[in-house]
């Protein structure tokens, strides 16, 4: 935490910048550089690595609803194409 | 030009007037389709029919695609497209009122271990979160955290640069987080 006082406009910009990728580093979407920077932030920020936890468990979370099965509309749909009258024979 | 998919000698065949071939890409496609357009309307009845429409928009137009993306790819951009359309012309109201019941349903009296009960609570907030979404931040996270596409595809179905995509994205999922965050 010294580094952060030693360099709070640094500091200031890396917080920002956390904050604007933190999805593209969940994702594992972001350059080597860029990660780093994000990862470096993070062990010096604890309101930066609470918002990366609670951000994590929120995607996972929202994975869980995928699944709800309902009964299929596959039946549904052929049904309507097969009774349009734009189809060709 | 896309990279080679299993659906291309179906669309292939389709293009031709191959009514078996379409057939086939509705079986491999319509409930996933489904699943998301439900996700955004909010309405089952409303996203069967969207589901129904797009696939006969679908039929109508499979000669004309071009295959500069993948087949589904074209086919949910149709889907989501037609739900944006009609959530924006009723203003949402479906999801309102159910957003509206979600947030007064009252706690089960037997709801079993605790654990679980947080489980559904958090749940129950999630998708009162999503729900609330502007349908654009919706339809991103929609398409990549609740049905699990890629970046790529999910931005090339709603017409964005990946980089636009992931940008709506993040603003999606921080505005979930913070509904959710005592929850967490």
């Amino acid at each position: 935490m010294w580094r952060a006082m030693r360099h709070p406009i640094r500091f200031g910009r890396d917080h920002r910048f956390t904050v604007r990728h933190a999805s593209g580093y969940l994702d594992g979407e972001l350059e080597a550089d860029a990660a780093r920077r994000v990862r470096d932030h993070t062990h010096l920020c604890p309101k930066c690595r609470e918002m990366l936890d609670s951000l994590r468990r929120t995607i996972s979370s929202l994975a869980g609803l995928r699944g709800s099965r309902r009964a299929s509309v596959v039946p549904d749909v052929l049904d309507a194409l097969r009774s349009d009258e734009h189809r060709t024979s | 030009m896309a990279t080679e998919s299993p659906d291309d000698a179906l669309v292939a065949r389709a293009q031709q007037g191959d009514a078996g071939a379409f057939e086939e890409l509705v079986r491999r496609h319509a409930d996933r389709l489904h699943a998301v357009v439900r996700r955004l309307v909010n309405d089952d009845p409303e996203a069967q029919e969207i589901t129904q429409e797009t696939f006969l928009r679908a039929w109508r137009g499979v000669s004309g695609f071009k295959g500069d993306a993948q087949f589904f790819t074209w086919l949910y951009r149709i889907g989501v497209n037609e739900a944006n359309r009609r959530l924006k012309r009723t203003a949402n109201a479906a999801s309102q009122r159910s957003l509206e019941g979600l947030t007064q349903e009252p706690r089960d009296p037997a709801a079993g271990p605790e654990g679980r009960s947080e489980q559904r609570d958090l749940q129950t907030a999630l998708e009162a979160a999503v729900r609330a979404l502007h349908p654009d931040y919706r339809t991103a996270l929609v398409l990549r955290d609740i049905e699990g596409l890629s970046t790529d595809e999910a931005a090339a179905i709603m017409g964005l640069k990946p980089a636009a995509f992931k940008s709506r994205l993040h603003r999606a999922r921080m505005s979930v987080r913070d509904a959710v965050a005592k929850y967490l």
